[in-house]
């Protein structure tokens, strides 16, 4: 499918929307989401997911609902989306306010070879966000309007949608810490306080 | 006029000496679930929902049966209800659930409690990732689902795993004791076993009386120390299908 616009560079729309989380908590996809997000610089609210592919939404949503005064991000990819796309529906059921679903659409399957997405052939993922019931979606195009829309990102009542389409530029790696179980407990130390 | 009722209430209307009397052809040792008993033997049957499973095929024939008795055959039996306040009692706020009859108390009773949350699923694998997120924000949850949806959640196991986190399910089983439909089997026979691949604890459930010492257990197992757990409520507890 031809593209009649430039689209974004990921780690800049990453780095971007980071830029303005203040309290913010964040949920990566797998692959170049999490790299990205890594990039973008470390925190203790980061949850890097390297595996369980289809499932970032819905660890967003379970976290969004266990702090409800908390914005919640989630950063993922397009096919990361797609493998999961009934948490659109879950998701758009629970209406947490208080969580922002952002996809990185290059509309590859970056970690594999770049294999086209469903999205290249014109799956509309916000339009999808949007008929579950979500009651904010948005396709972001350009780098204006990335700029405009990160605002609603935090503080819009959610749940948010938001497809980015970037550019599909494979960039080096940026790996952040693999070990899970280290994650989860650095996460519930600066969130919960506790680790029981 | 025959109609097909549970094994489980067949044992007990036969322990009555109401079926040999009438004369039914039903074997206590055969291996169905499904056997027919005269629709005369069903009157007046108090205890029948108990059992969890008439199954009665013919509409008609269900409505005359139990219409003597029915709202006292409609009362259910008392471990849900405890199973839910156990629950509650111990912290857990969030119900995540792929809908199966033998969770309908649970899932009713946290859809009308404004303290809890019940979230509804598509699919199971939704379920481990919603669990995660909670625990990440310091709430507990519980995923209800029947067997065939641990095939839908393997992968996600991955992430139980890898984060170590403490992660609860009520499974109830479809494919063993005295399954009628054949198709219920392959994912019922495996479920311990996929389960117990991915490194979840499983705890099996037969009786009534076992339900809140198990889960209890269970509760203490998974939020204290922080295990994956499943406890199995099997067949011989809810009672077979025969469809």
């Amino acid at each position: 499918m031809q593209t009649r616009f430039k689209k974004l560079d990921r780690r800049d729309a990453v780095a971007r929307i980071l830029k303005q989380r203040r309290e913010a908590l964040l949920i990566t996809g797998l692959g170049s989401s999490c790299w990205d997000a890594a990039a973008a610089g470390d925190s203790d609210t980061n949850f890097y997911v390297w595996g369980g592919m289809g499932g970032a939404a819905m660890i967003g949503l379970g976290l969004a609902i266990a702090q409800p005064l908390r914005r919640v991000l989630v950063i993922t990819g397009d096919g990361e989306m797609l493998m999961g796309l009934g948490a659109l529906a879950t998701i758009a059921v629970q209406r947490p306010k208080n969580l922002s679903v952002i996809v990185l659409d290059n509309e590859r399957y970056g970690e594999t070879g770049m294999q086209a997405t469903h999205t290249h052939y014109g799956v509309d993922l916000a339009g999808m966000a949007a008929c579950a019931g979500f009651p904010l979606t948005a396709t972001i195009n350009s780098n204006k309007a990335l700029t405009e829309f990160i605002p609603q990102l935090y503080e819009a009542n959610g749940p948010v949608f938001c497809s980015v389409k970037v550019d599909d530029a494979k960039l080096p790696m940026v790996l952040p810490e693999r070990d899970g179980t280290w994650l989860k407990s650095r996460f519930r130390k600066a969130v919960v306080g506790s680790l029981d | 006029m025959l109609v097909p009722c549970c094994f489980r209430l067949a044992r007990v209307l036969e322990q009555r000496g109401g079926l040999r009397a009438s004369g039914l052809d039903y074997k206590p040792d055969a291996s169905s679930c499904s056997v027919f008993v005269p629709l005369g033997a069903l009157y007046g049957c108090r205890r029948a929902d108990k059992y969890g499973s008439i199954c009665v095929f013919d509409t008609e024939a269900e409505k005359v049966a139990l219409t003597p008795e029915k709202s006292e055959q409609t009362a259910g039996p008392a471990w849900p209800d405890a199973l839910y306040d156990l629950l509650c009692a111990e912290g857990v706020t969030l119900f995540a659930y792929v809908p199966d009859a033998g969770h309908k108390v649970l899932i009713e009773r946290s859809l009308a409690d404004p303290s809890v949350k019940s979230i509804p699923l598509t699919t199971e694998e939704e379920g481990v990732g919603v669990l995660a997120g909670a625990n990440l924000g310091g709430a507990k949850g519980v995923l209800l689902m029947q067997s065939s949806g641990v095939g839908n959640c393997v992968n996600f196991l991955s992430l139980v795993k890898s984060g170590k986190f403490p992660f609860l399910i009520l499974i109830s089983m479809r494919g063993d004791f005295g399954e009628g439909n054949p198709w219920q089997m392959p994912m019922g026979q495996s479920t311990q076993r996929v389960l117990e691949a991915m490194g979840v604890l499983c705890m099996r459930i037969e009786n009534a009386d076992d339900v809140l010492p198990t889960v209890s257990a269970a509760l203490t197992m998974t939020f204290k120390s922080g295990n994956a757990v499943a406890v199995l409520l099997t067949q011989k507890l809810l009672g077979a299908k025969a469809f």
